[in-house]
């Protein structure tokens, strides 16, 4: 396979991305304008600030499946808990979806327990919970003004959650980048044993990354119940894929040690403007999602295919032999052996 | 070179039969508990009642634990159910060659898409959660556009199509003759066949098999084509059960599968799975989900009961397997 | 014995590690007993003995990922009882394990100071001091690597480098390694040699287990020995022969020598011709007839274990063509390989060629043309079978249904050996036969090879060990920057001639 063309493939993201920004913001009617791109800001801050809190976990070799779960949870104890004074509830909220990462950090960590599963089942017990507390109805929201936390705009129409998912990302890509902790976090990723041989606290880093998960799907869910005024509890059934597939799309792996705020971003932005450029010609929601299927299964087909060759890896030393035990010549796709 | 006493040894092979078939005990105990709580809970009746209800999951979770052993995922088989049967009911088998339609052309299409999937994560291999996934929702948009997000029924099905689902043989429903034929066919498939062996292969050291002369990727198709199977054999029962079919019936039918084989003690990673503990894992659900019915509890508590029994079966079970050496 | 001053100026007058009655029991094993040693300071001490001896527990132990069940502990003179590695990291302990413990996809830089990245203000990483502090370490070891560079593209030697580094960042008093040179070329291992000279001119102590027993001779002061959870001796190396100190670890007289050769080679079983890969070789023409063991020798990277992959099918090769008696072989299948008779043992048996979950029967009767999925399995003629090559080879298992991953190094590699002995195969093609064995099952396994080839099997195999090559081979091939370059017969081959090729002097 041709060289540059390997090298475009590994891309795909960065290219796709652009493809759908001229595509939608040349052939969408009414793409640019205010009422569209606050549309576009909200719905990709509202994903996006979980994306950035599951960006730190799968980075961390991690997975965590309670993501929708908790935006119900946080959605409806904010709602219900108004009458205490939105700081208050807003509070209580957070907390509760802190302990719910706590939670499955713990199971993760103590019990030894599989991620999927660990937080499958946080899932399940969760979603079990808020239905069973609001006998699965909607909890109407009390206090009017609760909606503004959801639909203020600042600056003259940038919606409030921008300017919360900005301020994720910011932290994200600072404390992965160049705070230690973060560094520490893609080591756990990497190779735990020899995380943890080297002095790095690996289960508390768990705790805190699941933790972190939580707290930001706490957050989305209280802008959620925001703009809705409402506390739903049946939302955020699809949200754990969707986040997923968005840090995924971004050049994380399953096995962790890889990805980036900045790649999560693309992802998340490719997704946010497919979406919304269905929106823009009318594209019935069905057609949507089959788009959306679509836009996976081509990007990971492309992925493998750039990917032939298996690039970096860990060998046993007596069991194994050199990641690349020779200078692999210009251009030789598949040089390297095994 | 290794000094070990009789006694220790011993008792570490009960042990470890023990650590291997828990499900069962489990199993054993939760029916024990309900039997001497609930007086309605050993009769007959009952215990029917619950072999047919959890036949659809039990079908579909078979299919996926022969996935899983190939140390892969199947996410799409709940739209795959749904695919199939939507399909079923829009085939109108109002007269028996319609009713054999309607369930051919299920079981053909849901193994197509089963197909698709087999052949991206098999010759490329892709990672088989985001191929999945991406397939669920192509399948759904599919299949919410076909029927317009209305509900599709079928009013006058003939007798044969109703007896997929509300037949009896000898006094067992058929749905539960399914899921009986479904688990012993997958398990001497998958542990008296090659077959079976190669998939185990794969699931433990894809590319140990392929050097050994696995076909790894006609292998993981095949999987993928027996998830897709048991989720269109599901998707009919379902549809010739209930007739009148939102087109999101199908949604939640991949974690439900994806609990039962893990109380049945597969493990996610390194392909290791086991049909009859999956079975074993089917029954439990089963029966918990009766027992919450026979003490009337809300339905939402019901979700969360079956959320804390994952749980604490997979913590016990994990902490259980740390011994296992 | 006392040592004066080290390099740092440090007055030691005890030794720098005491096990004093070491115990250690898993269920129902005894893993060590009554094992008590001392390790001088700035003293290169090898650790020797049979899989199974107790090497590794005993590292675990002074590592501190393990407590002794009995008997004490003493670093630089104090008792010590460690709950977690990084205490003992701490107090001036480092230990490179076997397993390459580099994080891939993090920086050199960042590799060698995991753990402990220098920071700037609150919890930031001070990027320049990193860079400063890590170019600095690695000079210690007269190396320069780009620190930008992921630590998993570079070769297992650099990487190696880099696990050393981080010892030294860590300040380490005392550093472990296990099996060093297990998986490097001789060029690379004698490169690891100097630096461990160099650790000790610098006031390091250098405890090291090998198999390898040339490298104990080469580069240890002392050694000692275990054997089954017990220690048997701890000797200085001027006092010991090589075939005192087999004896010690195994118990009993076993020396290897040359088998003789065995009259005429047979018809010619395996041709290739003109079989080249781009990057990796080029004109690969040789054959191999029946009964004969060829052996390919060579530097780590000159392409051996690509050559034999394109082989087996296992890659694909580019152009070239192979031939199974005169048939030609369609490449880059392993299917089709297996049924024209070729048997692959891969060099990784971990990674590519056990089932580490599955029984040690299942690994065995597993290599398949890839016909037949639903055929019942005939479980009594397997069972037959394994058990025939589970004594043939002498396989040391609890059962043939034990899961593999419990094995030792030695017999899973017999495992592995078995599977393919079981499909007769006409070409066995071994990619470094004994690499991690220990000296009893490294005799085995090369008595099997000798058994194998004179029942008519060619047997092609790899390895970087000169000793084997010229033990083991009829004749010899080596291969160097991807390319064959000298042959010679085995009997008539020397150290020094097989080695000057290699390294193209």
């Amino acid at each position: 396979m041709n060289s540059r063309f390997t090298t475009l493939l590994r891309r795909r993201t960065l290219w796709f991305l652009i493809v759908l920004l001229v595509w939608v913001s040349v052939l969408g009617q009414g793409f640019w304008s205010v009422a569209n791109l606050q549309n576009l800001v909200v719905a990709v801050s509202v994903e996006g600030v979980m994306v950035m809190g599951m960006t730190i976990v799968m980075i961390g070799g991690g997975f965590d499946l309670s993501i929708g779960s908790v935006v119900a949870l946080s959605g409806v104890i904010v709602v219900k808990a108004l009458p205490l004074g939105k700081p208050v509830a807003v509070v209580l909220a957070l907390v509760a979806a802190s302990a719910v990462g706590l939670a499955n950090g713990t199971l993760i960590t103590r019990l030894r327990v599989n991620p999927f599963i660990a937080t499958l089942g946080t899932m399940v017990v969760v979603r079990g919970l808020v239905m069973t507390y609001t006998n699965a109805q909607p909890v109407p929201g009390t206090d009017p003004a609760f909606m503004s936390l959801g639909r203020a705009t600042i600056f003259g129409g940038f919606p409030l959650p921008g300017l919360i998912f900005v301020a994720a990302f910011v932290l994200s890509h600072m404390l992965l980048t160049y705070l230690k902790i973060g560094r520490e976090v893609y080591a756990l990723g990497g190779n735990e044993e020899s995380a943890r041989s080297s002095g790095i606290a690996t289960d508390r880093l768990k705790m805190l990354s699941y933790a972190i998960c939580g707290f930001t799907a706490g957050i989305s869910g209280i802008v959620l119940a925001a703009r809705l005024n409402t506390g739903s509890p049946i939302i955020g059934e699809n949200t754990a894929l969707n986040v997923i597939t968005a840090v995924l799309l971004g050049g994380a792996s399953l096995s962790g040690g890889v990805g980036s705020a900045f790649g999560s971003l693309g992802g998340l932005l490719c997704i946010g403007l497919l979406g919304n450029g269905l929106n823009l010609f009318d594209v019935p929601a069905y057609y949507q999602r089959i788009a959306q299927g679509f836009l996976l299964l081509l990007l990971v087909v492309l992925e493998r295919l750039a990917n032939r060759s298996p690039q970096v890896s860990t060998r046993t030393v007596a069991d194994g032999r050199p990641a690349s035990g020779e200078q692999p010549s210009a251009g030789a796709a598949g040089g390297l052996s095994s | 070179m290794r000094r070990r006493d009789p006694v220790s040894r011993q008792v570490s092979r009960v042990s470890a039969l023990v650590g291997r078939e828990w499900v069962w005990l489990v199993l054993v105990a939760v029916m024990v508990l309900l039997a001497t709580t609930s007086s309605n809970f050993l009769t007959t009746g009952n215990l029917l009642n619950v072999l047919r209800q959890v036949s659809i999951v039990g079908i579909v979770a078979i299919g996926v634990v022969v996935v899983l052993i190939s140390s892969n995922f199947d996410l799409s088989v709940g739209s795959i159910l749904t695919l199939a049967a939507v399909v079923s009911v829009q085939m109108q088998p109002v007269d028996p060659p319609r009713t054999l339609l309607a369930i051919l052309a299920p079981l053909a299409l849901g193994c197509t898409v089963g197909a698709a999937n087999g052949l991206i994560i098999g010759l490329l291999r892709a990672n088989s959660i985001i191929v999945t996934v991406g397939m669920q929702f192509v399948v759904t948009g599919c299949v919410l556009l076909y029927v317009a997000g209305q509900h599709v029924r079928v009013d006058n099905a003939t007798p044969f199509y109703f007896a997929v689902s509300g037949g009896y043989l000898f006094g067992i429903p058929v749905p539960v003759y399914l899921f009986l034929l479904v688990t012993t066919l997958c398990h001497l498939l998958m542990t008296r066949t090659l077959f079976g062996r190669y998939v185990r292969a794969i699931g433990g050291n894809a590319e140990a098999a392929r050097l050994v002369g696995v076909p790894v990727a006609r292998y993981v198709l095949y999987a993928y084509i027996i998830s897709a199977a048991g989720a269109s054999v599901s998707g009919i029962i379902l549809a010739s059960r209930v007739r009148n079919l939102d087109p999101t019936v199908g949604i939640g039918y991949e974690f439900s599968a994806l609990t039962a084989v893990v109380l049945g003690g597969a493990r996610l990673s390194g392909g290791r799975g086991n049909v009859l503990h999956t079975f074993a894992g089917v029954l439990i659900l089963g029966v918990v989900a009766n027992g919450m019915r026979l003490f009337n509890l809300p339905f939402n508590m019901q979700l969360l009961v079956q959320g804390i029994i994952l749980v604490v079966a997979v913590a016990l079970g994990a902490s259980a397997k740390v011994d296992e050496r | 014995m006392t040592s004066g001053l080290g390099n740092r100026g440090r007055a030691v007058v005890t030794p720098i590690l005491s096990l004093v009655n070491i115990g250690k029991r898993f269920g129902g094993i005894q893993a060590l007993q009554n094992v008590s040693l001392e390790v001088e300071d700035q003293e290169i001490h090898a650790l020797v003995g049979e899989n199974g001896a107790g090497k590794s527990t005993l590292i675990k132990m002074v590592a501190g990922n393990l407590r002794p069940d009995a008997g004490r502990i003493l670093f630089k003179g104090k008792e010590i009882s460690w709950h977690n590695p990084a205490q003992a990291r701490a107090a001036g302990i480092s230990v490179i394990y076997q397993e390459l413990t580099v994080i891939p996809h993090m920086t050199v830089a960042e590799n060698i100071f995991l753990g402990s990245l220098p920071t700037r203000g609150p919890g930031f990483v001070d990027w320049p001091a990193l860079r400063q502090e890590a170019a600095r370490t690695l000079a210690q070891l007269g190396l320069t690597l780009d620190l930008e560079m992921p630590a998993g593209q570079l070769p297992i030697g650099l990487q190696q480098m880099v696990e050393i580094a981080k010892s030294l960042a860590a300040r380490a008093d005392l550093i472990i390694m296990d099996e060093p040179t297990s998986s490097l070329s001789y060029h690379e291992a004698e490169k690891l040699w100097e630096v461990v000279r160099e650790l000790k001119c610098r006031g390091k102590t250098i405890v090291f287990v090998t198999h390898r027993l040339e490298e104990v001779f080469a580069l240890a002061e002392r050694v000692t020995v275990l054997r089954d959870g017990h220690k048997v001796d701890t000797e200085p190396v001027r006092q010991l022969t090589p075939d005192r100190l087999v004896n010690l670890m195994v118990g009993r007289e076993l020396h290897e020598t040359r088998a003789v050769a065995s009259g005429a080679p047979g018809r010619r079983v395996l041709e290739v011709t003109g079989l080249a890969r781009r990057g990796s070789f080029c004109e690969i023409s040789f054959v191999a007839h029946s009964g004969e063991i060829v052996g390919f020798a060579g530097l780590v990277g000159s392409g051996r274990t690509e050559v034999v992959r394109a082989i087996f099918g296992a890659d694909r090769p580019d152009v070239g063509h192979v031939m199974i008696e005169g048939k030609r072989l369609e490449p880059g299948d392993p299917r089709r390989a297996i049924r024209a008779g070729i048997g692959f043992v891969p060099e990784n048996r971990k990674e590519q060629a056990l089932f580490l979950q599955m029984s040690v029967e299942e690994n065995i009767v597993l290599p398949g043309s890839g016909r037949g999925g639903l055929r019942l399995v005939d479980q009594a003629a397997e069972l037959r079978t394994a058990s025939e090559f589970v004594n043939r080879l002498n396989i040391v298992a609890a059962s043939l249904d034990q899961r593999v991953a419990n094995l030792s190094g030695g017999n899973q590699q017999k495992v592995v050996l078995a599977r393919w002995l079981a499909v007769r195969p006409k070409v066995l093609i071994v990619d470094e036969p004994t690499r991690g064995i220990d000296v009893g099952a490294k005799a085995e396994i090369h008595e099997f090879l000798r058994l194998l080839a004179r029942q008519g099997t060619a047997i092609v195999f790899v390895s970087s060990e000169l000793s084997e090559i010229l033990l083991l081979s009829d004749r010899i091939l080596v291969m160097r920057d991807g390319r064959l370059v000298a042959e010679a017969a085995g009997e008539r081959a020397s150290q020094e001639m097989v080695g000057s090729y290699v390294l193209g002097l």
